[in-house]
C-alpha cells in the first residue's frame, strides 16, 4: 500500500506534537474532549470514496500534501489586508493562519456584541464558555469536526445581546498568511439573542499562493424572532484546502439566512446542517459558485425540520469551467410531527467547458403528510441560441458569455436578504468573469 | 452590397442551401417568400454567422468583402443585421444593458467612440416613442415574457438603435397584430435609405403593401426559383407554390 504524506496517521501525529501547547491544556475536561474526538477520529479516519456523504469528493488532491502541525504565525506589519465593507459600515475581526489577531483587528464593538477569541478563554479557563457547544454531538460522522474538535487553537465566540439591531456589519477576515503547509483548526461559536438582528459577513482571503488546510467548526445558535444573516466569501488561493462545517439551531420564529460566494480554493467543502425545531424557525441556504482548473467545489447542506410551520429556501448556482468539479448534496428531513413544512430546494450548475463536471444528490426525506416540498437540480451548457442572439447583435462570444453566466449567477443573489450586501457578491461575480474569460472550446 | 453566388450550406450534413444566387443593392428592399421549410431562415441565419451551418460552396460578398469567415459580431460590426423568426429571451439581462453592450461593441468594431449613459438614454428614448414601445420595456429582461408580437417589435427596436447597412427580417410580420405590423413597417421605412438595403422574408403580401419590395423571389428546395418584381407576392399569394416543387426548373 503507497504511504500518502497526509493520511490519518498524519493528523494524529499533529495532535501528538501539539497536544502540551494548545491552548487550555490546563482544563482537565479540554484534554479529555480532544482525547476522546482524536480517538474518535482515529476510528472514523478520513473520508474515502467509500464513505456516503463523501462519494463525490475525493481528498485525494489533500491526502498526497504535506501539511505540518498547527502553529501560530505573524504577519509582516505593513501588509494590507483586503476588506469587503467599508470600515464606517462594519467592525472587522482579523484572524491569520486561524489565530485571532487583536492589533489588526478593529478594537471598538457596538453595543450589544461581544467577541471574544477561544484561545483566550480556553486560556483563562473561562467559566462562561458553554461546552456543550464545542462538544455537541452532530448527526453524522464528521471525521473533520471531530479532528477539529481534538486541535481547536482558536476561533471566534460572538454573542449579540438580546433585542438589539446591529447597524454595523460583522467582518471577519480569515487570512492565509502564506505560510507554506499549514493547518488551521478554527472553531467558533455565534449567538444571536432573541429578538436581535445581525451580518456576520466571513472573508477567506490568501496572502500568496501557498498550500494550506483549513478545518472550521462553527456553531450557530439564533434565539427566538432573531435573524442572522451569515454570509461568506471564500477567495482562498486555487491551492488552498478549505473544509467547514456549520451547525446551526434556529429558535422559534427566528431566521437563519446565510449566502455562501466560493470563488476560491483547490478544494472547498462547505458543509451547513440546520435544524428547525422551533416552531416558525426559517432558514435561507443559498449561494453562487464558480470553479476553473482544478478546482473542486462541494456544498452539503442538510436541514432537519423537526416541528410543524418551519421553512427552507435553497437556491445554490454554480459555474464551472476547466477541470473544476461541483459537488451539491442538500438533504431534507421533514419529520414526523413537522407538519405545515415548506421546504424549496435548487441547484442549477452551468458547464462551459466539456471537462467540467458537477455531481449533485438531493434527498428529501418526509415523514409528515401536510407539507409542501419541492427540489430540482439541473445542469447544462451555456444557451447557444442566447449567445447566437448576443453575438449577432455585435456582443464578442466572451462578452456574451459573461453577459449570460453573470444573469445567470446574478438570480442566486436576488434570494440575498440583507439587500445592501447585494452588490457585493454581484461584483465578484463580474470580477470572477473578467478574470476567466472562458474561451470559446 | 449583398452579393451571394452559388451558396450552399448544410447543417448535420443535410444540404439545405443549393446554390442561391442574390444581389441586393443600396437602396433596395428585396423580399423572399416560400414555402415551409425552403431554407429561408436558413439563409438569414447564414448571412448572421450562425456556425451551426456550415457553408460548402459558394460565398457571400458585403460591400465588396468576403464575409463567410467573419464571426456573427464582426459581421454585426459590418452592418448586417438579423430579426430572429423567433427571438430568443435572455433572462436576467436587461433590454436596456443589453442594446448599450451591443451598440458599443459595435461602435468599437468600427472604430467609433462609444455612446455613454446619457447619450444612449437620450437616443433609446427617442427610438421607444417612434416604435410605440413602453419605457418599462426596456428595463424587462430581454423578451421574458414578452408576447410574441413584443418580442417582434423589440427586434425592430434593436434594428433602430443599431442601425445597420443590411437588415435582414425573417418574418418579422407573423404574430403583429395590424397596428403592430404598421408600427413594425414604419420602423423598416424609416431605415430605408439609399445606403441601406432590406432583405424581407415573409409568408404574407400583406406586409409588402407596406415595405413596398423592388423585387420578390421564390425560395423553394433551397434555391431561388424565380424572381420578379412585387405583383410576384400577389401571384403567390393566389397560386400557392406548387409551380415551384423544386424539381422544376
Ligand atoms: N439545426 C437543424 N438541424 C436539422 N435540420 C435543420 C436544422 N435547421 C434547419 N433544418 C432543416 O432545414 C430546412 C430549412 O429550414 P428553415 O428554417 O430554413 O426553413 P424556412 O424556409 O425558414 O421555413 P419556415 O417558413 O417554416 O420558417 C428544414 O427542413 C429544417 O427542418
Ligand atoms: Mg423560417
Amino acid at each position: 500500500m503507497v504511504t500518502l504524506p497526509s493520511d490519518k496517521e498524519a493528523f494524529i501525529a499533529h495532535y501528538d506534537q501539539s497536544k502540551d501547547r494548545l491552548p487550555g491544556s490546563s482544563l482537565a475536561w479540554l484534554n479529555e474532549t480532544r482525547a476522546k474526538n482524536i480517538a474518535l477520529f482515529s476510528d472514523i479516519g478520513l473520508p474515502s470514496a467509500k464513505t456516503e456523504l463523501w462519494k463525490f469528493t475525493s481528498l485525494n488532491p489533500l491526502k498526497k500534501q504535506a501539511f505540518s502541525a498547527p502553529e501560530t504565525s505573524e504577519l509582516a506589519a505593513n501588509d494590507e489586508l483586503p476588506r469587503l465593507i467599508d470600515s464606517t459600515s462594519s467592525v472587522r475581526l482579523v484572524f491569520i493562519d486561524g489565530n485571532y489577531s487583536e492589533a489588526l483587528s478593529d478594537s471598538s464593538l457596538p453595543t450589544g456584541l461581544t467577541m471574544e477569541s477561544l484561545a483566550t478563554v480556553l486560556e483563562n479557563g473561562n467559566r462562561d464558555l458553554d461546552q456543550a457547544r464545542l462538544t455537541r454531538p452532530r448527526a453524522e460522522e464528521q471525521p473533520f469536526v471531530a479532528l477539529n474538535t481534538a486541535l481547536m487553537a482558536d476561533g471566534y465566540i460572538l454573542s449579540i445581546a438580546k433585542d438589539v439591531s446591529l447597524e454595523k456589519t460583522i467582518e471577519i477576515l480569515h487570512l492565509g498568511s502564506g505560510k507554506a503547509e499549514s493547518t488551521h483548526h478554527t472553531r467558533n461559536i455565534i449567538s444571536v439573542g432573541s429578538g436581535s438582528k445581525a451580518t456576520i459577513i466571513e472573508h477567506n482571503a490568501d496572502h500568496g499562493e501557498n498550500v494550506y488546510f483549513s478545518n472550521a467548526a462553527t456553531d450557530i445558535n439564533v434565539d427566538e424572532n432573531a435573524t442572522l444573516h451569515h454570509y461568506r466569501v471564500q477567495e482562498s488561493n486555487k491551492s488552498a484546502f478549505l473544509i467547514s462545517s456549520t451547525e446551526v439551531e434556529v429558535g422559534k420564529g427566528a431566521t437563519y439566512d446565510s449566502f455562501l460566494l466560493n470563488t476560491g480554493a483547490r478544494l472547498a467543502r462547505s458543509e451547513i446542517n440546520v435544524s428547525l425545531a422551533a416552531e416558525n424557525s426559517a432558514c435561507h441556504l443559498n449561494g453562487t459558485y464558480m470553479g476553473t482548473d482544478d478546482q473542486h467545489c462541494d456544498i452539503t447542506t442538510r436541514v432537519d425540520h423537526k416541528t410543524p410551520h418551519t421553512t427552507c429556501d435553497e437556491v445554490i448556482k454554480g459555474v464551472l469551467s476547466g477541470n473544476a468539479r461541483g459537488v451539491f448534496q442538500g438533504k431534507i428531513i421533514v419529520h414526523e410531527q413537522a407538519q405545515k413544512t415548506v421546504g424549496n430546494q435548487s441547484h442549477r450548475a452551468m458547464l462551459l467547458s466539456d471537462r467540467a463536471e458537477v455531481d449533485v444528490k438531493p434527498e428529501l426525506e418526509i415523514f409528515a403528510d401536510d407539507v409542501i416540498c419541492s427540489h430540482g437540480c439541473t445542469s447544462g451548457q451555456i444557451d447557444e441560441d442566447a449567445l447566437f442572439y448576443l453575438r449577432s447583435r455585435g456582443l464578442s462570444q466572451e462578452q456574451a458569455q459573461s453577459l449570460l453566466v453573470n444573469a445567470f449567477l446574478a438570480d442566486a443573489v436576488e434570494a440575498v436578504q440583507n439587500e445592501d450586501l447585494k452588490d457585493l457578491f454581484l461584483v465578484r461575480i463580474t470580477n470572477w468573469l473578467e478574470r476567466n474569460p472562458n474561451k470559446p472550446a | 452590397m449583398l452579393e451571394i453566388k452559388n451558396l450552399h450550406a448544410e447543417v448535420d450534413g443535410k444540404a439545405i442551401l443549393k446554390g442561391i444566387d442574390l444581389n441586393i443593392n443600396k437602396g433596395e428592399v428585396h423580399a423572399i417568400m416560400g414555402p415551409n421549410g425552403s431554407g429561408k431562415s436558413t439563409l438569414a441565419n447564414v448571412l448572421a454567422g450562425r456556425d451551426d451551418y456550415e457553408v460548402t460552396e459558394g460565398g457571400i460578398l458585403f460591400d465588396g468583402k468576403d464575409i463567410s469567415e467573419l464571426e456573427p459580431e464582426e459581421r454585426a460590426g459590418e452592418g448586417i443585421f438579423l430579426a430572429f423568426q423567433y427571438p430568443v429571451e435572455i433572462p436576467g439581462v436587461t433590454n436596456t444593458t443589453f442594446l448599450k453592450e451591443a451598440l458599443n461593441a459595435q461602435r468599437r468594431y468600427r472604430g467609433e467612440e462609444e455612446l455613454d449613459g446619457m447619450e444612449f438614454v437620450k437616443m433609446i428614448r427617442g427610438k421607444t416613442k417612434e416604435l410605440g414601445i413602453k419605457d418599462d420595456m426596456l428595463k424587462r429582461a430581454v423578451n421574458v415574457g414578452f408576447s410574441g408580437g413584443e418580442k417582434k417589435r423589440n427586434d425592430i427596436l434593436q434594428m433602430a438603435v443599431l442601425n445597420p447597412k443590411l437588415a435582414v427580417l425573417d418574418e418579422t410580420d407573423s404574430g403583429l397584430d395590424i397596428d403592430a405590423l404598421k408600427v413594425v413597417a414604419e420602423g423598416v421605412n424609416k431605415l430605408r435609405a439609399e445606403n441601406n438595403a432590406i432583405l424581407v422574408i415573409t409568408h404574407y403580401q400583406r406586409l409588402l403593401n407596406y415595405i413596398v419590395p423592388d423585387q420578390v423571389h421564390v425560395l423553394s428546395n433551397g434555391k431561388i426559383r424565380r424572381s420578379g418584381g412585387k405583383e410576384l407576392a400577389l401571384e403567390l399569394e393566389e397560386k400557392g407554390y406548387a409551380d415551384y416543387s423544386g424539381e422544376a426548373a
